[in-house]
């Protein structure tokens, strides 16, 4: 009887009807979505497990406890030897990040809102890539930017000592923020339908109090996810930020020019000596920074959520006709405040402005003068290094990085934005991982490459080092891409079902086309993040001054090259010279990603990219054939014109 | 279903031109590559033996890939190198692998030009300014050490100490006005940007030329100046030793000992002078 019964339904599950109804197109395109989805939350949820997995070891000899709140640390050799209390530095690494994020969100938030609302529309384009600019900074200039000009100054200014710690640390990681939040927060800002803008002006608000009053907190949701990507940038930051926070271990940021360290600066630079046992010890703290990075995320989780039920904008409560009067009439005397806030957004907009060129004039000032044309193209070997072998590893990097990235971010952003089910607890998880992610100094990242792809592959390699940077920039690509995908209005995609479209066209064809903002800012964050990275890549792609002939060798990046040049102090100004390289580098590149945004935007209708190209194509090959005809029939005729002749 | 013919066309280029650039493999020359990875301070010197090496051998090819002595030390135990490069000495619990003395590195003390008044410190002083925060001469205010473990630091910390004798290395909490940079490098662009003069800093000898032309000058330790000749016969403390290093159970491979001997012959010893280390001889 069971026999039978199984045969049927089986019969049944595999009939031709089912099958087609199983495969069809709009079930493998979701499976596709969830297998990239899938693979995503893998590559999160591996970095966690593989942080865990090695903690464990260093916990249970020292105890986590004794760790985080003991008050000495002293490297030792092994377990036993040496004293391992990181709560200084974790108070270092709260009071730092708070500090950055309080003053670099707030100057990045006033950015964007210059950029979205008050930006005069020539200045537009330029504007937006001096932010872009500063995203693709490599942080070691930064760090020399700051030793070289902040720390200095500072010294001189408040007349102590040394000019190394809490203040230096804080206007250097706040500077470093700015891109990150600044461009995420303008997308969301951008987003803001038109209709509220222009139905706060019709109600007789000034633009001033329109954009402060409606838009801004409109696009709340979005600054705060942009605020979580800056806090994420803030924690994990290390190379800037041990060359100008002193790094003294034990002490606490009690003075602003007192030296202290962070979990990330003491991981980076006690790494390089430390034995295998205090290896582990330095990845423990790596564990104990991401649920540092877990916790101010479920925290952020619980306020959105609570100014999400209560929204104070939207559902202002008004008790009597006589209130309501009042309260108008003193709307409309606030209307000082957002003055002040105009100013203050222009001012800041053009401080940011000022210190990016400050900066760039830095760069330029200390590496001109030492390019030369053998230096950037010449043969590289033992005897000299020069760049030749950088552009090529540099291009392979962002290549390899961003074709593994790109699809697997965007897919998993559109699963979670189209496919999952809205505020699901997995969802919600999955969302928390992602942000935490964001926040892991790049030198874990490094490791996990080292121990799962260059120790079992027995070679360092650009392969090795591409993927480990697709993972670093995943985070990023998905919480941006998600967060535009959630800002294309609802009433796009229902309009599309009506219209007789499934899912997947509705997806590619309506919603994505929408997002392409998100996408964007994201391949233009994740090129800066992918050329400026170098802690990642020596443990991956390792660092030899030789042209990589394949993805299967090693090669150096030009972030790894400055690393390189820097270490013994013997090639400083090729140093300087190289991030001027990768300045220009950065320009052209997020140029030509701009353009590619440009050519789907030139329609009104803004139609989709790939569409956009094939028109492009199809009038391309028109108007070629038109030339061919004409030419043909000139010839001809020219040929008449022989023949009567 | 057109449509997804064109993405697999665009994803099938895509592959092919990795596959092209994959193709390039083949040509990374004929001849034997050796692998050497680790210390950072060993890479310029080790870079240089390489290249005087390479124009001796056509066919061999070097590939220096500097990160640090730990990476360089775990690098040969997971056979990931034909030898690792350490500027310290094995610890205890590093097993497995065996050392061989290259060359050795003095540690000089140096400060920006702007200081006029300090030409000389003491191991005394220097305890004293790290340890507790006293000013050296009243002119040097602020210290800057390097990180737990670095090679330039254990020589630094196992070698200055007070009157009665207490090491620096004993201390676990430094002075409040002494900060840590990773790199001979950082020490000396930190050096460099003091205008005031009032912080001393220690880097390795090998960079002491280019630190001169950075605005840093050079102290003298315990009256005795930083030179070669000096290190050699001991009489300046600050010295720290080059090491290579190789998985003992698999031994180094007839190419990789050839290297080495080529390292510690006159010729390749005479190089690590030339750039400003000690010979071992």
């Amino acid at each position: 009887m069971h026999k039978v019964n199984i045969k049927k339904s089986l019969a049944n599950a595999f009939s031709r009807d089912n099958l087609e109804k199983a495969f069809s197109k709009e079930n493998i395109i979701r499976a596709v979505f969830v297998l990239f989805a899938a693979v995503s939350i893998v590559a999160v949820f591996g970095i966690v497990f593989f942080l865990l997995y090695t903690s464990i070891e260093p916990f249970r000899e020292i105890g986590f406890f004794k760790i985080l709140f003991g008050t000495t640390w002293d490297l030792g050799d092994s377990y036993s030897d040496g004293q391992y209390g990181a709560f200084p530095m974790v108070v270092g690494t709260i009071v730092l990040t708070l500090c950055s994020v309080l003053i670099g969100g707030t100057i990045a938030v006033f950015v964007a809102i210059f950029m979205a609302y008050y930006c005069p529309k020539k200045l537009k384009g330029v504007y937006n890539q001096i932010i872009n600019l500063l995203a693709g900074i490599p942080s070691i200039v930064y760090g020399f930017f700051g030793m070289m000009v902040i720390v200095p100054a500072l010294k001189n200014v408040f007349g102590v000592s040394s000019g190394y710690g809490l203040l230096a640390g804080t206007l250097v990681l706040s500077i470093m923020l700015i891109p990150t939040v600044a461009s995420i927060a303008r997308n969301s800002l951008e987003a803001v339908p038109s209709n509220y803008y222009e139905g706060a002006l019709a109600l007789g608000c000034s633009k001033n109090q329109a954009v402060f009053k409606v838009c801004v907190p409109a696009a709340k949701k979005g600054i705060i996810a942009a605020l979580i990507l800056g806090v994420g940038r803030a924690v994990g930051e290390t190379m800037a930020v041990q060359m100008i926070i002193g790094n003294s271990v034990n002490y606490y940021p009690d003075g602003l020019f007192q030296g202290f360290a962070t979990l990330t600066s003491t991981i980076v630079q006690q790494w390089s000596y430390a034995s295998a046992d205090a290896r582990n010890i330095l990845i423990s703290l790596g564990f104990i920074l991401l649920l540092f990075i877990l916790i101010l995320n479920c925290i952020l989780l619980l306020v959105r959520r609570n100014t999400m039920a209560g929204n104070k904008y939207f559902t202002r409560r008004v008790k009597g006709e006589g209130d309501t009067i009042k309260s108008s009439l003193s709307y409309r005397k606030t209307g000082s405040v957002q003055d002040i806030l105009w100013v203050i957004s222009y001012a800041l907009a053009i401080i940011v402005a000022a210190v990016m060129l400050g900066i760039v004039i830095f760069m330029l000032v200390k590496g001109l003068p030492h390019l030369s044309l053998n230096f950037l193209f010449g043969k590289s070997g033992n005897s000299g290094a020069t760049l030749a072998p950088a552009f090529v590893s540099t291009g392979m990097l962002i290549g390899l990085a961003l074709l593994i990235a790109l699809p697997l971010g965007i897919g998993a952003a559109v699963y979670l934005n189209e496919y999952a089910k809205k505020n699901s607890i997995f969802v919600k998880i999955v969302r928390l991982f992602v942000d935490t992610l964001s926040g892991i100094p790049s030198i874990v990242f490094g490791l996990f490459g080292y121990v799962f792809l260059v120790i079992p592959m027995k070679k360092y390699s650009l392969l090795a080092g591409g993927i480990v940077l697709a993972l670093m920039i995943l985070p990023t690509i998905i919480r941006s891409v998600e967060q535009s995908l959630s800002e294309v209005p609802d009433s796009m995609r229902e309009a599309s079902y009506a219209l007789g479209a499934g899912k997947f066209r509705t997806i590619f064809l309506v919603v994505l086309p929408s997002a392409i903002a998100g996408i964007v800012t994201s391949i233009i964050l994740s090129i800066g993040r992918i050329v400026s990275e170098s802690a990642a890549l020596i443990f991956t792609a390792g660092s030899v001054v030789y042209m990589p002939g394949s993805y299967l060798d090693s090669g150096s990046s030009f972030a790894v090259f400055m690393w390189a040049f820097m270490g013994e102090g013997l090639y400083v100004d090729e140093c300087y010279a190289t991030s001027v390289v990768l300045l220009v580098i950065v320009i052209i590149l997020n140029l030509l990603v701009t353009l590619v945004e440009r050519l789907g935007d030139k329609d009104k209708g803004k139609p989709h990219p790939i569409l956009a190209i094939k028109n492009g194509w199809k009038s391309f090959v028109a108007t070629l054939k038109k030339r061919e005809k004409t030419g043909e029939e000139e010839s001809a005729s020219g040929k008449a014109e022989v023949s009567e002749e | 279903m057109k449509k997804f013919a064109k993405v697999f066309a665009v994803a099938a280029a895509c592959a092919a031109l990795t596959g092209s650039v994959a193709a390039f493999a083949g040509c990374g020359g004929s001849g034997t590559t050796l692998n050497i990875t680790g210390s950072s301070s060993v890479t310029p010197l080790m870079q240089k033996l390489a290249a005087a090496y390479e124009e001796e051998h056509d066919d061999i090819t070097i590939r220096v890939q500097q990160s640090d002595s730990g990476t360089g030390i775990s690098d040969a135990k997971n056979g990931l190198n034909d030898f690792g490069m350490a500027s310290r000495d094995l610890k205890d619990s590093e097993s497995g692998v065996t050392a061989v003395k290259i060359a050795i590195d003095g540690v000089a003390l140096i400060t920006n030009v702007a200081n006029t008044t300090v030409t000389n410190v003491t191991s005394a002083e220097l305890y004293a300014l790290y340890a507790n925060g006293t000013a050296i001469q009243s002119a040097i205010t602020s210290g800057i050490t390097r990180e737990d473990g670095s090679g330039t630091r254990d020589a630094f910390d196992s070698l200055i100490k007070d009157a009665d004798g207490n090491k620096l290395e004993s201390v676990a909490t430094l002075a409040s006005a002494i900060t840590t940079q990773s790199s001979t490098g950082n020490v000396m662009t930190a050096i460099q940007s003091d205008s005031k003069g009032n912080t001393i800093g220690y880097i390795s000898m090998g960079s002491i030329e280019e630190a001169k032309t950075k605005s840093c000058k050079v102290l003298t330790f315990e009256n005795v100046e930083a030179t070669a000749e000096n290190v050699s016969n001991k009489s300046y403390a600050l010295q720290r030793n080059f090491n290579i290093v190789y998985n003992t159970a698999a031994g180094l491979s007839e190419e990789a000992q050839a290297f080495l001997d080529f390292i510690l012959s006159d010729e390749g010893q005479a190089i690590a002078v030339k750039e400003g280390y000690i010979s071992i001889a």
